[in-house]
């Protein structure tokens, strides 16, 4: 939700505080700020309403009442002057059909003018990043942005008969203002007149009887619909609109009044020509105000830490519900008046958080429960015995994706095609792992690559825990896979892959006692990880007798010294003695970080060492 | 004569190694572990934790569903979070109870860069308790992240927020390294949550918290993209 620091301005006599105070109060107290944006001299402050706030915070005004809560400021009386009805301008006739449907306001204007709209307004809504359309939809569009009612404005002249607000008829077609033909099902709600739906109730209105340059007298509507229906038709017609959100989130039918009558003001402020039929209001179940004790005892309690009753009492007050203490309550209690568009105040844990954060939870103590013992974990005791047996003994531990290409259990909407099914084996990823690292043998300093994973899958109509083992050489597994024996019985080995069910061969296991044996503590020495490079090696091997000496200089150290941040490895691979002499050979790779290297490049390097080695009195052999 | 190549000790996965250290570091406070099912169902994902259907609150996890006809009764979904887990347990337990859940992989459906993947993991724990209080929350977070960073200079600060399934619901920051980090989410165990799973929330309170074992693990070693860890590559294995 974007908020404009002028507009926000408009709610406060004093001025307010710079936007940093702002934003850090926000951050802390009320709701987290995603970004600003310097526009036009205003100020832009993104807002992250999330769906407890979203019933109220979804305009200027909601935005203003928490920064009058939290920064304790005086809103100011914003209470404009109503228009003037005149009799001779028809009241329009609506019929509400359906429950869905919590009130209906409207009127109608007559002798309007559609045009281009005045700077003010512009600059309003497109610092917001609102495109302009004309006077009259930017019109209803401000005042949403500044009291949160969604309006709209039909032409109504080319409304026919009545307005009847109905659920929509199977398969009944509309075309919206953005020029979509969108087929209704029966649980969509419409706003309908003689000839069929003019608006997608809460959602989108219909070019049929839509506002156009022509338009010289209007039928305004400021309604309320139930929430779960505007989210139903919205998500299913994939049309999420600035309407939609702010009904879906609960929006109170109290305000379709003031919205109403603000538009009408706006107008005649924008057009003094127009005329103004009495508001037709059908609102059948007025929403009441909650009354709700609070007992401040219990909100300190929750906290863990005191807040003075007093103190909360000044809290609710600037939030505007008018606390008041009650007599003769053994606890103190103070009794609040739920305003209508405050959905989100409850039960007292609403008010612990209310109380929390305006009061401020850096005020918060610390303290911590005291240890109790802890019962035995089965099948993690075994799980992590099982992963530090087959670590001593060489493997290493992937993490494949669970989302793959093939499988029975398919995923609905998937964002990738190799992501369309939950996996139903371990053994495919490990295969591919396997294929994957093998170029990297000498890189790794490996003669085979031996792994394992721990994971789930579908399969058998079941989710399993499984275990895989994996290694390009198959008496690897089975080294594996003895180690392990005492744990999961006798294995069987395919195309270099075993998977085993080990939620099965766990039940066959006695209940552990402790966790001792399993010898863990916490890492204390943190490893820094280095990027490694995307680019091929080349493989170099270098063979030479030592110098006849005593102590002959080390020459692995000379190799390094001269490799340069190509040489990433130095192995010595074969060492053998004939004739009192010693012959050595090492195996060197060479990789950069930024690019394939060629072998002109290697042979400049292995040059550089061989002349390094000779001169120390090694012999190339 | 070919040298015998000494068999090297193996590598177990980072994400791994984190786990093992929150368990630890939870056990020392007296939580046990528990696990839960990756397939979930609607009731344990949603439902009992105050995210009733077509209630905007559902839009905050971009779930995987399963195709309707591979639908179970038993599950529907991909979790999307392990709050489930702490439900099937409280149904399980008697309070009060202190339970770490692990090994936790949950999934999104959205587009995956170097700090979003499709499936990661979490970890969450639950403490139900008489007068489990906000400043307990504070005390045991800041213990973890001191213990799980090896640093004594770690400080915890709050945020307001909203998850349906606590309140008050807060955002918790980490200052770790001269910043300040968002690391987990956190709050009081929403009364309904406890009702739902048959904890009278008249005589119990709880905290819940959930931390990215992921994002631990990356800002602990330094790793600078999420995806490394499910490319199944031992280069990158072999540095833990």
């Amino acid at each position: 939700m974007k908020i404009s620091y002028k507009w926000l301005q408009t709610f406060f006599e004093q001025p307010l505080p710079p936007v940093d105070k702002l934003v850090e109060t926000s951050n802390f107290k009320i709701v987290e700020v995603e970004g600003t944006e310097e526009i036009a001299r205003d100020t832009i402050i993104d807002l992250k309403i999330l769906a407890d706030r979203a019933a109220y915070m979804l305009s200027h005004q909601g935005v203003a009442r928490e920064f009058a809560a939290t920064l304790d400021l005086k809103l100011k009386n914003r209470q404009i002057t109503a228009v003037s009805p005149l009799k001779e301008v028809l009241a329009p006739k609506v019929n509400i059909d359906s429950e869905l449907c919590r009130r209906y306001t409207a009127r109608r204007v007559e002798g309007i003018r559609v045009r281009e709209s005045p700077e003010w307004l512009k600059s309003s809504l497109t610092k917001l990043g609102q495109r302009s359309i004309n006077n009259i939809v930017d019109l209803a569009n401000f005042v949403m942005f500044d009291i949160g009612q969604p309006l709209h404005a039909f032409d109504a002249d080319k409304v026919q008969g009545s307005v009847v607000i109905r659920l929509a008829k199977e398969g009944e077609i509309i075309e919206t203002l953005d020029d979509r033909r969108v087929t209704l099902r029966e649980q969509d709600l419409v706003i309908a007149d003689d000839a069929g739906p003019i608006a997608i109730a809460g959602v989108k209105g219909g070019k049929r009887a839509g506002v156009t340059e022509a338009t010289t007298n209007l039928l305004l509507e400021s309604a309320n619909f139930n929430p779960s229906s505007v989210r139903k038709t919205s998500t299913s017609l994939g049309l999420r609109t600035d309407a939609s959100k702010r009904f879906e989130n609960n929006l109170t039918a109290d305000l379709c009044l003031e919205a109403l009558e603000n538009f009408s003001a706006l107008i005649t402020e924008a057009i003094p020509t127009a005329q103004f039929s009495a508001v037709t209001d059908i609102y059948p179940k007025p929403e009441e105000t909650k009354k709700i004790l609070i007992n401040p005892n219990l909100i300190s309690e929750r906290l863990g830490m005191e807040v003075p009753r007093g103190e909360q009492g000044k809290i609710l007050a600037r939030m505007g519900l008018e606390p008041r203490i009650v007599l003769d309550s053994k606890d103190g209690l103070i009794s609040v008046k739920i305003p209508t568009y405050r959905r989100d105040l409850s039960i007292p844990e609403d008010f612990a958080e209310e109380i929390g954060r305006i009061w401020g939870y850096d005020k918060l103590p610390e303290t911590l429960p005291a240890p109790v013992p802890v019962k035995v974990n089965k099948e993690y005791y075994y799980t992590e015995k099982v992963r530090n047996l087959l670590r001593d003994f060489g493997f290493s531990e992937v993490y494949l994706y669970s989302l793959v290409s093939k499988g029975e259990l398919e995923v609905q909407l998937p964002l990738a095609d190799d992501k369309k099914c939950y996996r139903h084996d371990l053994s495919e990823g490990l295969q591919k792992c396997l294929t994957a690292n093998r170029p990297n043998l000498a890189l790794l300093d490996a003669t085979s690559i031996d792994i394992f994973e721990i994971g789930h899958v579908y399969e058998g109509s079941k989710e399993k825990l499984k275990l895989g083992i994996a290694s390009t050489d198959n008496r690897r597994i089975n080294e594996g896979l003895a180690s392990i024996a005492d744990l999961i019985g006798k294995a069987e080995i395919k195309n270099n892959v075993r998977e085993l069910d080990w939620g099965e061969a766990l039940d066959g296991l006695p209940e552990p006692n402790s966790y001792d044996d399993l010898g863990f503590e916490l890492t204390k020495s943190i490893t820094t990880f280095k990027q490694y490079s995307q680019y091929p090696f080349i493989l170099r091997d270098i063979a030479t007798w030592l110098p006849d000496l005593q102590t002959p200089p080390d020459a692995e150290k000379i190799i390094k010294s001269e490799g340069g941040e190509w040489l990433v490895r130095v192995n010595l691979f074969d060492q053998f003695s004939k004739n009192d002499k010693t012959s050595c050979a090492f195996r060197l790779v060479f990789q950069s970080m930024d690019r394939t290297l060629t072998d002109e490049d290697v042979n400049a390097v292995i040059a550089r060492i061989t002349k390094a080695l000779t001169k120390e009195g090694y012999i190339i052999r | 004569m070919i040298m015998e190549t000494e068999r090297k000790i193996g590598h177990l996965h980072p994400l791994t190694i984190a786990q093992r250290d929150v368990e630890l570091i939870m056990r020392g406070l007296g939580f046990d572990i528990a696990f839960g099912p990756e397939l979930e169902s609607e009731h344990y994902n949603f439902d009992v934790l105050n995210m009733p259907a077509d209630h905007p609150s559902r839009d905050m996890q971009d779930t995987l569903w399963l195709k309707p006809e591979h639908r179970t009764k038993e599950f529907q979904i991909l979790r999307t979070h392990l709050s489930g887990v702490q439900v099937r347990e409280m149904e399980k337990r008697t309070m009060p109870t202190r339970v770490t859940v692990l090994y936790g992989r949950v999934f999104r459906n959205e587009a995956t860069d170097a700090s979003h993947e499709a499936n990661y993991y979490q970890m969450e724990a639950l403490y139900v308790d008489k007068k489990v209080t906000l400043a307990d929350l504070k005390g045991t977070l800041t213990y973890f992240c001191k213990k799980f960073f090896n640093d004594d200079n770690v400080k915890i600060r709050f945020r307001p927020s909203y998850f349906p399934f606590v309140e008050p619901a807060l955002e918790v920051d980490m200052w770790w390294k001269d910043r300040w980090l968002e690391i987990a989410g956190s709050g009081l165990v929403h009364p309904n949550v406890l009702r739902a799973a048959g904890v009278d929330p008249e005589v119990w309170t709880g905290y819940a918290f959930s931390f990215g074992i992921d994002r631990l693990m990356m800002l602990r070693h330094g790793v600078p993209d999420i995806r490394l860890s499910y490319t199944g590559d031992l280069r990158f294995v072999q540095q833990f």
